[in-house]
């Protein structure tokens, strides 16, 4: 049986992901193959919604065409979630920091990259 | 406005006054119309409902509680506390927002050591959560407070000759057999005809995604909309966003990989309730910000509303 | 309904066996393939807890769907069983119980041979392609189990041995 297709949104997501991660795992481990593999906290396919986290507070964005649809269905053009308030943005981060959420996922504040 | 009295004296007498909607993060940026949708509903039965303010991302449980559940309990009391400060009734209509707030606030006031944890989290923001809260499913507070009858005596324009199919999600399903049977009452209220498959329980793939794209997309979402291709019913009614989020990336995935392209509708169940309730499609703008167009539905309405 | 409970959610002593010199845990995981909507969170959530990743097929526990009835689905989790048939055929003796009942694999005794995977009934022990050691569900370490916390629909329960066993009987209307 020959291997499926990739999805390539998945795909995308995956590479997002590897974008956002400083060092890289699976090129390590191809120039030590006998290395027993390290797996950080945060897999490679989450890294890219979890950045999104960090750097929003939601998983999406709220952009200009969002506003426009926003406003054509008689909304307010921006939520009223931290897309808003950035206040409550702030503190998220600041609780992120201070649980020791960040240093675990190794996530750097101020490159926006995943050490590992 | 017996209902609307006697609503808000329940509410008075635990302390809240008002309904405060929580968002998440699919809804605004990718279902305006539901949101709309909920807040006309809403005013419309009488509620003292409004959209939560300063609401982060409710934290998916599907990751965070994986990764650590100390975490999840944190990030997901910062919201908590949040509604704890506004004085309101915490409304989610999201399943996994509610699920992660409804836990969440179970353990905390079931294990005090946690709740410690968590309030020590959180004096680093200068925020404190001691558990005075309610969390309420928007169907809890649609057939509980408001009531099937007054839902009923709200339907002017039942939409009998409607065949849908309808998707509660899993979380939904994980306290108890309420939630689904509130879901399947309060659509029969409209006079929609609800078509039973085979595949009504099976999960939209959403929290497989990460691990197995193909399982997620082809074998879970992928049944449930070519089932509804076969039997080409008007609509799908949902009321997760989480499950909307799915549904348009299986269909644009399904488009993209395979040329298959489906044209059944996916609606939220509160535009269901707008549309009986005698509002246009155009008032919460049903056919904006659509993968799927809703043209057929619209105009199967307006050839409906034409006979009359 | 068992979730609106407080519930016991870690393992306490073994339970003996009546009748026999053997003890199990006192707390068992059991399926409700009625409630079961495929999700596959607890394979994710058991793959993240002792594999660090999303990939599901790294799980202990296994969710497929039922080739005889579509759109329902059928579990394999390790029952800790009273004699435990893949410790029974282990030629290395890598497999034992533990002080809370919990039936293990030696990762320094195991040889992977596969033994295991065969004589279990559902053949739950599975073969870790990184340390080429057979793996099997450990139960969390006696701990709140990863797979019943992260399940979304509530299909897996955590129970008393003797309830587990009642549950089981009503579901299958024995």
């Amino acid at each position: 049986m020959s291997e499926p297709k990739p999805i390539k949104s998945w795909v995308k997501l995956l590479e997002a992901g590897k974008k956002a991660t400083k060092h890289q795992q699976s090129e390590e481990s191809l120039q030590f193959p006998l290395r027993r593999s390290f797996r950080p906290a945060a897999p490679d396919i989450a890294k890219a919604s979890l950045k999104r986290d960090f750097e929003v507070g939601l998983v999406y964005y709220v952009g200009d065409d969002i506003e426009q649809d926003r406003a054509l269905c008689g909304l307010e053009r921006r939520p009223p979630t931290a897309h808003t308030f950035k206040d409550a943005l702030e503190k998220k981060r600041i609780l992120l920091e201070k649980a020791g959420i960040t240093t675990k996922l190794g996530f750097d504040k101020k490159k926006g990259v995943f050490e590992y | 406005m017996i209902m609307a009295n006697s609503i808000s004296q329940t509410a008075n007498s635990r302390g809240h006054k008002k309904y405060g909607y929580f968002l998440g993060c699919v809804m605004p940026a990718k279902m305006p119309w539901a949101e709309k949708a909920t807040l006309m509903i809403s005013k419309h039965l009488g509620l003292d409902f409004e959209e939560m303010k300063e609401t982060l991302c409710c934290v998916r449980p599907g990751v965070w509680k994986a990764i650590n559940t100390d975490w999840w309990l944190t990030l997901t009391s910062q919201n908590l506390a949040n509604a704890e400060k506004q004085g309101i009734i915490l409304v989610d209509s999201c399943n996994g927002c509610w699920i992660s707030h409804y836990e969440t606030l179970k353990e905390l006031t079931e294990e005090p050591a946690k709740l410690e944890m968590v309030n020590r989290n959180l004096s680093s923001i200068g925020m404190h959560f001691s558990g005075d809260l309610k969390v309420k499913h928007f169907l809890e507070v649609l057939y509980e407070d408001v009531g099937l009858k007054k839902i009923r005596s709200n339907v002017v324009r039942p939409l009998d000759g409607f065949r849908i199919m309808r998707h509660i999600g899993c979380h939904a399903r994980k306290h108890g057999d309420k939630l689904p049977g509130y879901f399947d009452e309060i659509l029969r209220a409209t006079g929609v005809e609800i078509i039973d498959t085979p595949y009504d329980k099976t999960c939209c793939g959403l929290l497989l995604y990460f691990s197995d794209p193909h399982t997620s997309i082809f074998d879970r979402i992928g049944v449930k909309m070519s089932t509804a291709k076969e039997l080409d019913i008007d609509a799908y009614a949902i009321i997760c966003s989480g499950c909307y989020d799915q549904f348009e990336r299986a269909v644009k995935v399904f488009k993209d990989e395979r040329g298959i392209s489906f044209d059944t509708p996916i609606v939220h169940f509160s535009e269901l309730l707008a549309i009986a309730f005698g509002y246009k499609p155009d008032d919460f703008g049903m056919k904006y910000c659509r993968p799927i167009p809703t043209t057929k539905f619209i105009e199967k309405l307006a050839s409906k509303e034409g006979k009359k | 309904m068992v979730t609106e409970t407080k519930i016991q959610k870690n393992l306490k002593s073994p339970i003996p066996v009546p009748g026999t010199d053997e003890k199990v845990t006192d707390l068992v995981i059991v399926h409700d393939p009625n409630k079961c909507t495929g999700c596959n969170q607890c394979m994710i959530g058991c793959a993240y807890k002792h594999y660090k990743t999303f990939d599901k097929w790294y799980g202990l526990l296994y969710v497929y769907e039922n080739p005889e009835k579509r759109g329902t689905y059928v579990n394999a989790n390790c029952q800790h069983c009273v004699y435990p048939m893949c410790l029974a055929a282990c030629p290395k003796e890598a497999i034992y119980k533990d002080e809370k009942g919990i039936v293990r694999i030696s990762p320094l005794l195991c040889v992977g041979c596969g033994t295991c995977n065969q004589a279990c009934p559902i053949g739950i022990p599975r073969l870790d392609q990184e340390r080429l050691i057979s793996v099997k569900c450990d139960f969390c370490d006696g701990e709140y189990p990863m797979c019943f916390q992260m399940c979304s629909a509530g299909a897996l329960n955590l129970l008393p041995r003797k309830e587990a066993y009642e549950y089981v009987k009503k579901l299958r209307g024995v």
